[in-house]
């Protein structure tokens, strides 16, 4: 299992400034499938993924990416190697259009202009609205627009994984659904994706493996097949009560 | 030798009064409530130009000298005719210092009202601009205190002691008095349940206002008092050096008070006198030690202001909330809660 | 009178103009990089007297001194961001301790300057070039200083003003404006952005240095002299606008000039009021942006104002 792995986190322990908030967290992304990370309010979701691209203080553990120890990297560098993370809020350079938003990120990857192009071909083929839009200022654009772009960004270069943290928080159930059925998309044509969200029902439908992350500490794992015809346990772990439960 | 040290003693006493009244006014407003005051050195400016403005008009009125009040033969007729009226000289003074205080109370209230729309880093800008281009002012305008030249002729309140060893003595006691008093007030106000009020605007003002604290009432009061003291502040040294001109006003009075805040600890009452002592002890020692061991061809204030910017620098990159921790309040609250644990560990061993 | 209104106006631009420029690298240094730097007025001031000592004691052609100049503004603009401000940044200092920081450094870097002008005794200097007048109309004077200083200064922008919009590098720099923590997680290398920021506001620097030695007399507080307004024409600009910005060194340079000079000839307002007319626009101008004065109102006082005088009360 562990030779599969595209993305592996060993016992982190992670916060801000001093405060503790991940503790001793284990978990894997393999190639090809799409992990999804759930937990309540405050469970350290968004830490996971700060901490994954070292914006948020490590106190001890490691990360690897396609088997090399990649913790200590910054952002910058981790992006030139392969991963990508779509933040939950800001996510966007608002007063940047569309295609200049796809540019920065592109070329501080790549040099080709020629393949740039190619490269937005292929966005544009899974988010055809943005082809009529990329000359106008994000900051013009509505909602699920905005997020579009944001998730567009990600897949520019391609890269080898993605890490979208919490990609339907501001949406409609509508919005939410079609953005998730990207993320699908995306994930179907290569790329390792790690969801985070709070949308369980629907994110649990899209995804292969899933963990419950709950005050920080990794609660429950399974593939995603057991939870959808037992979703009860899932709930149950976000209260509190899973498998070693009675022990605390 | 021993009116020499006394004289050393009561200099670094006077100038160590006006440097903690100055630290303690800037902590207030931004240890204790985060309106970042750039523009400290115009309120004390305000007290010391009320002083150049009003002392010598008043003198020459009363006594028909009617030489122009800039010329030095006024000023040395000023001076003569004080050190023989005690009471002119005393109720000048005091009059002065309420005055100075007025003005600078009155320039912080209308202060406070633009503070509350502005972002904190607007307000500082604003503020230093407003203490710069004003002392631009002044020092072109002749009719405040003479233009750039400045005012002299402004009589200490003791310059009838015949001793003018023991008039500066006097007169740094006095001046420690004050200074005291402004420490015990502050002291009073933090620790109490209005200091909790202060520090909530400080720490998140939007969760203040939440709370039903009138924020903008709280801003004005402490911008008032503050003002209040370093206008006083600037009516000391004004009575003290003797002399009152606009260059001395410059952005360096203003530094010196973030230092000392700095050097104390932000928020942190104590640690604003142990800033102003290390000033004091730098400050006026590096006056004197270069010309004993260096000569230098250049002047030694320019040292001086580099080795200060220099401590300024290391502090802001190092410790930039100060070199001592932010204290707990000391409130009837608190106390009563430190009594409550300090019994119930007591009663946890009873071995004591 | 009408010329001297006229040479007032004359003033007014390339005060102006030299204004507006300082204002656009204030405002980009604070947009991209979240500096208020107030040791910018330092790099004017090295950069005058290197223009100025060149060409008075060196007979450096005053052509050459502009390199020279800007040389040395650029390197000074590296050098304080490399020490002070870049590890402040990566601290997270809080905008304040960052303003302390800029304030200590440019008075640490101004007693250096107070240091080598008084040994070398050259407090006070001056370029060694006396402009030419080029224009004469009646008594109108223009210089071909006059015309060099607006037309460089305008060019600049202009440049600056392609550099920012067009270019990929441009493009880096609008992205760290908008979002810093963003462009990091873009890829896009914040360092070596920085360093071309700093480079490119530096350039200004040394070419408003080199015209002030020429156009003034320089002292070590030169630069502080220029920067006061300059911060405020950025005030005016709401600290996010470059356009605002440049507005606000046009109207500044016309309220030092143009408008004391009104005042003082129909209003006998001494010239010593000049920083207080400098006060008043800033003040207004942050009044108006802090709602404190809404700005339909004051326009709606003004426009009755004009319309009563129409009305021939």
């Amino acid at each position: 299992m562990g030779g599969q792995a595209i993305l592996e986190v060993s016992n982190l322990s992670a916060g801000y400034g001093k405060s503790q908030i991940l503790y001793e967290l284990s978990m894997s992304v393999m190639r090809d499938q799409l992990t999804l990370v759930v937990g309540p309010n405050g469970s350290g979701k968004s830490t996971l993924a700060k901490a994954i691209f070292n914006l948020a203080s490590i106190f001890s553990g490691e990360v690897f990416f396609k088997e090399r120890n990649v913790t200590k990297l910054t952002p910058e560098e981790k992006i030139i190697i392969g991963m990508r993370m779509v933040p939950q809020l800001s996510n966007v350079f608002e007063n940047l259009t569309v295609r200049e938003n796809l540019e920065t990120i592109y070329f501080a990857i790549k040099s080709p202009k020629k393949n740039f192009e190619d490269s937005l071909e292929y966005v544009f083929s899974i988010f055809p609205i943005l082809r009529d839009k990329q000359y106008e200022k994000v900051r013009t654009l509505s909602g699920g627009e905005r997020q579009m772009v944001a998730l567009a960004r990600a897949l520019v270069a391609k890269p080898e994984l993605i890490i979208f943290d919490e990609p339907t928080a501001m949406l409609s159930p509508v919005l939410s659904n079609l953005i998730l059925n990207k993320i699908r998309e995306v994930n179907e044509s290569g790329v390792a994706v790690l969801l985070i969200e709070q949308n369980v029902k629907t994110a649990l439908r899209i995804s292969d493996y899933v963990y419950v992350l709950v005050s920080g500490r990794k609660v429950l794992e399974g593939g995603s097949e057991r939870f959808i015809n037992n979703f009860s346990m899932l709930e149950d772990a976000f209260f509190g009560k899973f498998p070693g439960s009675e022990f605390r | 030798m021993i009116p020499e040290l006394i004289t050393l003693f009561s200099t670094s006493l006077t100038f160590f009064s006006i440097y903690v009244i100055l630290s303690l006014s800037l902590n207030l407003e931004y240890g204790f409530t985060g309106i970042p005051n750039f523009g400290k050195v115009f309120f004390f400016s305000l007290g010391a130009y009320v002083v150049g403005v009003f002392v010598p008009r008043v003198i020459q009125f009363v006594f028909n000298i009617s030489e122009p009040a800039c010329s030095a033969f006024a000023s040395t007729q000023r001076m003569s005719i004080a050190a023989q009226f005690p009471t002119l000289s005393i109720t000048i003074f005091v009059v002065s210092l309420l005055l100075s205080g007025l003005l600078g109370a009155f320039m912080g209230y209308v202060i406070s009202y633009p503070s509350l729309k502005l972002r904190g880093d607007y307000l500082a800008i604003s503020l230093l601009i407003i203490a710069e281009l004003s002392r631009v002012f002044v020092r072109t305008e002749p009719s405040i205190v003479c233009g750039n030249n400045g005012i002299g002729g402004l009589p200490n309140p003791f310059i009838w002691m015949q001793d003018p060893v023991l008039k500066e003595l006097t007169y740094s006691i006095l001046s420690g008095a004050i200074a005291g008093v402004f420490y015990l007030y502050i002291h009073r106000l933090v620790n109490s349940p209005y200091g909790r009020v202060i520090k909530s605007v400080r720490d998140d003002e939007l969760v203040s206002q939440l709370l039903g604290k009138d924020v903008k009432i709280f801003k004005a009061q402490i911008l008032t008092a503050s003002s209040f003291m370093s206008a006083v502040a600037g009516c000391l040294y004004a009575f003290f050096i003797g002399f009152v001109y606009p260059d001395d006003f410059i952005i360096v009075w203003t530094m010196y008070a973030w230092l000392m805040m700095l050097l104390g600890g932000v928020a942190n009452n104590k640690g604003v006198i142990l800033g102003s002592i290390v000033m004091v002890v730098v400050d006026r020692g590096l006056r004197r030690i270069p010309s004993f061991w260096l000569s230098l061809p250049f002047d030694v204030s320019y040292l001086r202001g580099i080795i200060f910017t220099i401590i300024l620098l290391v502090i802001i990159m190092w410790r930039p909330r100060g070199l001592l921790p932010e204290k707990p309040l000391d409130t009837p609250a608190r106390k009563i809660f430190e009594n409550h644990l300090r019994s119930k560990n007591s009663l946890k061993n009873p071995s004591s | 009178m009408m010329i001297d209104l006229l040479q007032a106006v004359i003033s007014s631009i390339v005060i102006g103009s030299l204004y507006a420029l300082m204002a656009y690298g204030l405002t980009l240094t604070l947009g991209s990089i979240r500096i208020y730097n107030w040791a910018y007025a330092e790099y004017v001031t090295i950069s005058a007297y290197v223009a100025a000592l060149s060409s008075s004691r060196y007979s450096v052609d005053i052509l050459l001194c502009f390199p020279v100049a800007i040389f040395s503004a650029v390197a000074v603009s590296l050098i304080v961001d490399e020490l002070v401000y870049k590890p402040l940044t990566r601290k997270g200092s809080t905008i304040i301790q960052v303003m302390l920081a800029s304030i200590a450094a440019g008075l640490l870097i101004r007693y250096l300057i107070y240091i080598f002008a008084s040994v070398n005794n050259v407090v006070i200097i001056k370029a060694a070039y006396t402009s030419k007048a080029v224009a004469k109309i009646n008594d109108l004077i223009i210089t071909d200083l006059d015309i060099f200083i607006v037309g460089l200064t305008i060019f600049m922008m202009l440049v600056f003003h392609f550099i920012i919009s067009k270019t990929f590098i441009g493009k880096q720099i609008r992205a760290m404006w908008d979002d810093f923590e963003l462009a990091r997680l873009s890829g896009i290398k914040v360092d070596r952005v920085r360093r071309f920021v700093c480079i490119l506001v530096g350039m200004p620097a040394g070419i408003i240095g080199s015209l002030w030695s020429i156009y003034s007399t320089i002292t070590p507080t030169s630069g502080w002299l220029l920067l006061l307004p300059a911060f405020a024409a950025v005030i005016v600009g709401g600290l996010v606008s470059i356009l605002g910005a440049i507005i606000g060194g046009y109207l500044l340079g016309f309220g030092e000039n143009f408008f004391m000079y009104i005042a003082y000839k129909f209003a006998g307002v001494s010239l010593a009021y000049k920083p207080l007319i400098t006060l008043s626009i800033m003040l207004l101008a942050l009044f108006i942006r802090a709602d404190i004065i809404p700005a339909r109102w004051l326009l709606s006082v003004l426009t009755r104002a004009a319309t009563h005088r129409g009305n021939g009360r």
